[in-house]
């Protein structure tokens, strides 16, 4: 019965309906994509935390001069065996593009600071020597030439070959996957000259097991060793991938969707239900009571808000589908957006019925019995 | 015991100075398989009565008992179910559900019934055979004639199988050999123990009745008794 009355009203009212759907739809569009996000927030931070480099602390150095690139390596004599170094905001080009990478450093001992999906990581002497050699994340797979069976990136003038592939199988880590990360001693000639011509070096130092006071004193007195003239700085570490998501404005920002959604609903059905007067004037004198009229209504509301919700996701995968190229994003719909449906079906309906179901109630059989 | 029992019943319309009074002390007592038709001028409060009678209005004063009930003192859920259960409506208009089908509007008074489908299809199907418009089931009603849609309505009335059927003008937008047709209708049914109520302008159409009720200004001025006339 619900259903051939709700398949009678769409043919009755089909304007009206459709507003009510597409406002819904769009509320569960922004709804879902606002989870979506918050989501994916959540995860990035939760991989970030979980890659960062452990006990890191930020390092700034201001030369007086160019400082000579051999004696920079000399900053970092006698530190800790499990202590290593990462050079911050370095870029190298790719073709036209430039690429981020990450130039890593130990004096004597690799540690493993991601997982691999195939090959293995850098040894010891590779670092030290200088080697060409790289890991690249999964998404950089894409950048990578075969040759016979080896793999290489090129990068600046030089060819680096692959060493081993970076990140979980099986599932996207996004801090990993855009990675290229190579011996820092490794740098093209170029790219070293325009780093030590800005006079600054950014970079981090890490341990896996306990907090580099030590490193930072050491590497201090490596400076005023061999760059007297120089000035050092030290700072917290901070990721270089800025997260800034906030979460209350989005939460208010759907919210306010949400209640424009409803505002629009409520309208388009008081609208309806005085349509429906004489319906459902008839409905009573054949002996519908006030809580069958109600509740026929509310479930027909149900009816329409669980089709907005189908709508709503299914444009989001659509509109996934279409934008993933350009930004990142997750497409999969999770246990949050479900739950967050149901309620989104029940609170809509109810929400957009207590006016008309008042109006509803108000109908009296002999006001509309002897209309045309 | 009688199946329907006014007494004193007033009903008043309006606040303040704008008050109506439609109905000044009704006695009223039928019984069960009557047929019987409401006649008076336009205004004296005929509809009134008979919405009284069909419990979609509550008197201001006075008692109503049906089948022994006292109803002016029941609750929409309690009256909603007596017009389901014992009480079918035919009116000037049909009042049918537009953007319906046939089917549905036939099948209205049966959903709130503990029927399965298959049961409620059974019935419609078996009035709307013998009203004669099985071919239009799948109609939307607003696609009908007036003649075929007072046999839906009929039909409507037919198929909950109440004690009582209440038609206000049922025969006022149909054309004479409709209406003739509509009284059989209403005759036939009478037979098979129906009470029914007719109100009507129509000494033709009361004709029809083995009662007439004559009310003037909100008052019964004549209630004869008699063999079909
Ligand atoms: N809902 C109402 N509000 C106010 N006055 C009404 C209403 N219904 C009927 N009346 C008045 O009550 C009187 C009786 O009306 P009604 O019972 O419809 O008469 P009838 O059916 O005999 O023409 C009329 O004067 C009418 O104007
Ligand atoms: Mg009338």
């Amino acid at each position: 019965m619900i259903f051939s009355s709700i398949k009678n009203q769409i043919k009755a009212h089909p304007i009206t309906t459709f507003f009510i759907v597409l406002g819904l739809s769009l509320s569960v569009l922004m709804i879902s994509v606002g989870i979506s996000s918050m989501n994916y927030s959540k995860l990035l931070e939760q991989e970030q935390e979980h890659y960062q480099p452990r006990h890191a602390v930020s390092v700034d150095i201001t030369f007086a001069e160019e400082p000579n690139w051999q004696r920079v390596l000399g900053l970092f004599k006698n530190i800790h065996a499990q202590t290593g170094v990462i050079l911050e905001e370095v870029t190298l080009s790719h073709g036209d593009a430039m690429m981020a990478v990450t130039p890593e450093y130990w004096t004597k001992k690799v540690v493993e600071r991601f997982p691999l999906v195939e090959g293995r990581y850098f040894t010891i002497n590779e670092i030290q020597e200088g080697k060409k050699v790289a890991l690249v994340g999964k998404d950089r797979m894409k950048d990578v030439r075969v040759e016979g069976s080896d793999r290489y990136l090129t990068m600046g003038h030089d060819r680096y070959k692959v060493i081993g592939i970076i990140g979980v199988k099986g599932k996207r880590t996004r801090v990993i996957d855009y990675q290229v990360v190579i011996p820092m001693t490794s740098l093209p000639v170029a790219a070293i000259n325009k780093l030590t011509s800005t006079k600054q070096l950014h970079f981090t130092i890490h341990n896996p097991v306990k907090d580099p006071y030590e490193d930072e004193k050491m590497i201090r007195q490596n400076m005023e060793r061999l760059f007297p003239a120089a000035q050092m700085d030290v700072s917290p570490y901070t990721s270089n991938i800025m997260l800034h998501v906030d979460f209350g404005e989005q939460l208010a920002l759907m919210i306010m969707i949400y209640l424009l959604a409803i505002v629009n609903a409520v309208n388009l059905t008081s609208y309806w239900i005085q349509e429906r007067t004489y319906e459902i004037g008839i409905k009573k004198a054949f002996g519908y009571s006030n809580y069958d009229i109600v509740s026929m209504l509310f479930c027909e509301m149900c009816l329409i808000s669980a089709a907005s919700v189908l709508i709503g996701f299914a444009l989001q995968l659509l509109c996934n589908r279409m934008i993933e190229q350009w930004i990142d994003y997750p497409i999969h719909l999770s246990i949050t957006h479900l739950s967050t449906a149901v309620v989104f079906v029940v609170l809509s309906a109810a929400l957009t019925i207590i006016i008309p179901a008042m109006k509803a109630i108000r109908v009296q059989p002999v006001d509309v019995m002897n209309r045309r | 015991m009688a199946l329907i029992e006014l007494e004193n019943i007033y009903k008043t319309y309006g606040e303040d100075e704008y008050t109506t009074v439609a109905l000044k002390g009704v006695d009223l007592t039928v019984d069960n398989g009557e047929f019987i038709s409401i006649m008076g001028p336009s205004g004296s409060g005929k509809s009134t009565l008979l919405n009284i009678i069909g419990c979609m209005d509550v008197p201001t004063k006075g008692v109503y008992r049906l089948d022994g009930v006292n109803v002016t003192t029941l609750r929409d859920k309690e009256l909603s179910r007596i017009r389901n259960q014992k009480i079918s409506f035919v009116f000037q208009h049909f009042a049918l559900m537009h953007h319906f089908t046939v089917f549905e509007n036939v099948a209205l008074p049966l959903w709130k019934r503990e029927l399965s489908k298959k049961e409620i299809k059974e019935k419609v199907d078996h009035y709307l055979e013998k009203l004669g418009i099985a071919h239009l089931k799948k109609k939307n009603v607003s696609k009908l004639s007036g003649g075929q849609k007072q046999r839906v309505a009929i039909a409507r009335a037919m198929v909950a199988e109440t004690d009582i059927v209440l038609a206000d003008e049922p025969t006022g937008a149909l054309d004479q050999e409709n209406g003739a047709r509509l009284m059989e209708l209403f005759c036939q049914m009478n037979e098979e123990g129906k009470c029914i109520i007719v109100i009507t302008h129509d000494e033709k159409v009361a004709s029809y009745t083995k009662r007439i009720v004559r009310i003037v200004d909100g008052q019964i001025h004549s209630d004869t008794k008699g063999e079909r006339q």
